[in-house]
């Protein structure tokens, strides 16, 4: 019997006329690695919005482990354990990724109240901070500031951020989006590692990704779900490919689908 | 593990050349003693841009309304004095307190804001200022000012010498107490938090912190230290004018603050002598000569690039004492 | 009635000068997002200019504020490659600091060639005296500024609503980086739009020098009531700018009329209300990140 980490009900969202998600709901049982996937304008970021309290639904509910957060903003969720991760880095650019990660993780321990005793005493995080950029294989540049590292370790630090939050729900939006095809690995490594009893929600085109890492995939389609099931056969599923794809492209590109 | 020179984890660092200001600031006392006067107004200034330098430097707030708190300060430390209490310590602290009280009151509806609406606000906050202690002569003195304010001995021993003397010390005193205060809270996880959110203050909220809460945190130490300088300057002219809340007073500390360098706590300190030794030469040659002076000196700030006479100090020494660790 | 008539008619004139000085700042904060303090300058160069040319006789009033304007968006356009520049995508505190320089440098410049005092404008026969319209006796030249701005400004809103120049500024505007793409020179257009708005800027200090009298520290005077207008009007709406003018013109005038005591504080307390509450301005435009 798992756990319900996450459970969204009937979320819709407008921009005037259109309506940009209709009905959603998502489920997320503790420990799941679900994809979310589905082509351009489908409706994944903005429902990755509503899930993160940036943007406000016009309809629904969202729940976390049970309690209620439709109405709380994007601060509160994350100290409830909500937490996102950004297709466009975010950083603190002229910090160093030591500094970038120590400032979440003073957060979570809630240490910001103390205005005296100097931050270098503070041994315990500081070294758990680096344990987090060990841990992403950044230690070589921890005290390096992010304006001057390459694109694809920031999308890193990004993901070091959302741990050292310690969520209990993670929603990783693109996270290998810019990043060159050889580096893709040491992502994926970071990302299995994440701790497994994490709900993580991941938004991604790149099929590779999404075959090595998760054990659901949900579709969504013109702000709709389409379905939801395991990789294997969502990706063989006629369906789906049609929806992908077109008739004329399944022709072309036969069984299997690299890149959604 | 070591942290680098520069990083914000490491800010309660003392650094070598440091204790030179200080050495150098309790000189003048024995060097120049009959200008002791102008010297603590120096040093009163460069309070006043330290407290610029707690807002602007470490939570990245761009605000004109500083003076408001040094005049605030100024006044309730005559009203202090006015209404009977003369020592002159804790006057200047239940001032610096009231100056703390306002930014509080203040804060919490101003700090939603940032770029050209923060800056219009504390502007007019300014101006309103000025306006009410015009119109309030009654309680202000109006254009005349406070004069009557008496001050007992020092710590019931040190009379107040009418070349400024024990003034002065006093006022460095001060200064080093509050200088030792500020690090202390700058380099502690509050300090910064204060730093991230001048970074990226979106990215700040998004991390759960409560960005609001520290803003104001920070406005009101800020308030304490400019309200103390109000207060000082009060104590040490024993007179308060309206000039307190004038416009000029909040954009010479921001100036000042820019010329020595934003962030490094230094800045003030050595921006107000500088600002102040040319004021005063360049109004004894040719008093309009000041706005060019100051106006180019501005310019050529802000042209050279990052920071001010610190700033250049800083590259300076680094050819000199060899490449800091790796930031 | 002639109370109410008095300031209507008063508050307006004042605040379509207001609005040409203002208009400028409007557009080119709403263009290169740069706080720049040092609008007021450019009126206050334009304003002296004017006057002390037609105060010397060497040129009608009507003559000299054409010149002035001139004179004063040839050196904005050298300033602008000088030294505004470098603000473009500069931090704001530079920003600030570099356009408060920029106002010492102007108010010292303009107190070593005018001297301390309010310069006296003597107003051409023509301009001077009153009309009577009925319900009220009114200054000839105050309906004659009145008249001239609306004109100006009637032409800057169909500058700006109907020609290709004004549609690659609102592009600009609304979407700075999405104009580039397209091929809109932004560079250029940003010169333009800075010689455009402190022209603007002067010719509202010259035609409004009776109003807003000319001293040296006229640039820092009246930043804080041009800022009011630009904050309220929200960056780059021009089509709000007279509104919130002639708003700020009336209640200000108002103000000063009915609270003397208070004055200024009427205008600054309203600002900072609206500030908070409302801080897009008060007609607040979707805009395209």
């Amino acid at each position: 019997m798992s756990v319900v980490a996450l459970a969204a009900k009937g979320l819709t969202k407008r921009f005037g006329g259109l309506i940009v998600n209709h009905n959603i709901d998502l489920v997320l049982a503790r420990g799941a690695r679900r994809a979310l996937i589905g082509p351009n304008g489908a409706g994944k970021t903005t429902l990755v919005g509503l899930l993160s309290g940036a943007i406000r639904a016009n309809a629904g509910t969202i729940a976390l482990f049970g309690d209620d957060i439709t109405r709380d903003n994007p601060a509160r969720r994350v100290k409830r354990g909500l937490v996102r991760t950004f297709q466009v880095s975010n950083l603190f650019m002229q910090l160093s990724i030591l500094e970038n990660i120590f400032l979440a993780v003073s957060e979570q321990a809630g240490v910001t109240r103390d205005l005296w005793r100097p931050t270098a005493k503070r041994g315990a995080l500081i070294e758990c901070a680096d344990a987090i950029v060990e841990g992403l294989g950044l230690g070589s540049d921890r005290h390096r500031r992010i304006a001057e590292i390459a694109y694809g370790r920031q999308r890193l630090v990004e993901i070091g951020i959302a741990l050292a939050l310690q969520p209990k729900v993670l929603l990783l939006d693109e996270p290998a989006a810019g990043i060159p095809t050889g580096d893709v690995g040491i992502l994926l490594r970071a990302m299995e590692a994440l701790p497994p009893d994490i709900a993580i929600l991941l938004i991604e085109h790149d099929m590779q990704i999404v075959r090595r890492f998760a054990t659901e995939v949900t579709v969504m389609v013109q702000g709709r779900v389409l379905a939801t099931g395991a990789p294997a056969d969502i990706m063989t599923s006629a369906e789906i490919r049609s929806v992908y794809l077109g008739a004329a492209g399944q022709a072309r590109f036969g069984l299997t689908a690299d890149h959604a | 593990m070591t942290l680098p020179r520069e990083s914000i984890l490491s800010r309660h660092r003392i650094g070598a050349l440091e204790p030179v200001w200080w050495l150098l600031a309790l000189l003048v006392y024995f060097v120049f003693p009959k200008h002791l006067a102008i010297a603590s107004s120096v040093l009163i200034m460069a309070m006043f841009a330290l407290s610029f330098d707690v807002v602007l430097g470490y939570a990245g707030i761009l605000t004109l309304g500083n003076a408001v708190f040094f005049g605030v300060g100024a006044y309730a430390a005559a009203w202090i004095s006015i209404a009977g209490w003369h020592e002159a310590i804790t006057g200047a602290f239940a001032a610096a307190v009231v100056s703390a009280l306002a930014a509080g009151a203040l804060g919490p509806f101003v700090l939603r804001l940032t770029g050209l609406p923060l800056i219009m606000v504390t502007l007019g906050i300014g101006v309103i200022f000025f306006e009410a202690a015009n119109k309030a002569a009654w309680l202000t003195g109006g254009d005349d000012g406070l004069s009557n304010i008496v001050l007992s001995p020092l710590l019931g021993w040190f009379r107040w010498s009418l070349s400024g003397g024990t003034a002065y010390l006093y006022v460095l005193v001060w200064l080093g107490l509050l200088f030792a205060l500020i690090r202390r809270v700058m380099a502690s996880p509050f300090g910064v938090a204060l730093q991230g959110i001048r970074e990226n203050a979106d990215r700040m909220r998004l991390i759960g912190a409560p960005v609001l809460r520290h803003l104001v945190v920070s406005y009101v130490i800020s308030a304490f230290v400019a309200g103390i300088a109000g207060a000082l300057w009060t104590q040490t002219n024993a007179f308060v004018g309206l000039g307190v809340f004038s416009l000029d007073r909040a954009i010479d500390g921001l100036v000042m603050l820019a010329l020595g360098g934003v962030g490094g706590l230094y800045g003030g300190l050595i921006g107000a002598p500088v600002y102040m030794l040319l004021k005063h030469f360049s109004q004894e040659w040719n008093p309009h000569y000041w706005m060019f002076l100051i106006g180019g000196l501005l310019i050529f700030v802000v042209r050279l690039g990052r920071g001010g006479i610190l700033g250049v100090l800083g590259r300076v020494l680094s050819q000199w004492l060899g490449p800091r660790p790796v930031s | 009635m002639s109370v109410v008539a008095f300031i209507i008619l008063y508050g307006v004139s004042y605040g379509l000068v207001l609005c040409l000085i203002s208009v400028g700042l409007v557009v080119t904060m709403g263009l290169m997002r740069v706080i720049n303090l040092a609008h007021g300058a450019f009126a206050a160069i334009g304003g002296y200019i004017a006057v002390s040319l037609a105060g010397h006789g060497l040129l009608p009033f009507a003559a000299a504020i054409p010149v002035a304007v001139i004179a004063v968006v040839l050196l904005s356009i050298v300033m602008e490659r000088l030294l505004f520049v470098h603000l473009y995508n500069a931090p704001e505190l530079d920003q600030v600091l570099m356009t408060i320089g920029f106002n010492f440098v102007v108010v010292a410049a303009l107190t070593l060639f005018f001297g301390t005092d309010v310069y006296p404008v003597r107003l051409p026969p023509w301009l001077a005296g009153s009309v009577d319209l009925g319900f009220r006796t009114f200054e000839v030249y105050r309906v004659i500024t009145m008249a001239v701005c609306l004109a100006v400004i009637g032409l800057l809103w169909l500058a700006f609503d109907r020609t290709n120049l004004g549609a690659r500024l609102r592009a600009a505007v609304d979407n700075r980086g999405m104009a580039q793409a397209t091929g809109i020179d932004v560079p250029r257009l940003f010169l333009l739009t800075f010689a455009a708005g402190s022209g603007l800027a002067a010719f509202g200090g010259a035609i409004g020098a009776p109003m807003l009298p000319l001293e040296p520290i006229y640039p820092f005077k009246y930043l804080v009531l041009v800022l009011v207008v630009v904050a309220l009007s929200g960056f780059g709406n021009v089509r709000a700018v007279v509104g919130v003018s002639i708003f700020v013109g009336i209640v200000d005038t108002a103000g000063r009329f009915f609270l003397p005591d208070l004055g200024a504080f009427i205008i600054y307390a309203l600002l900072i209300v609206l500030m908070i509450w409302r801080r897009q301005g008060l007609f607040a435009q979707r805009t395209v990140a």
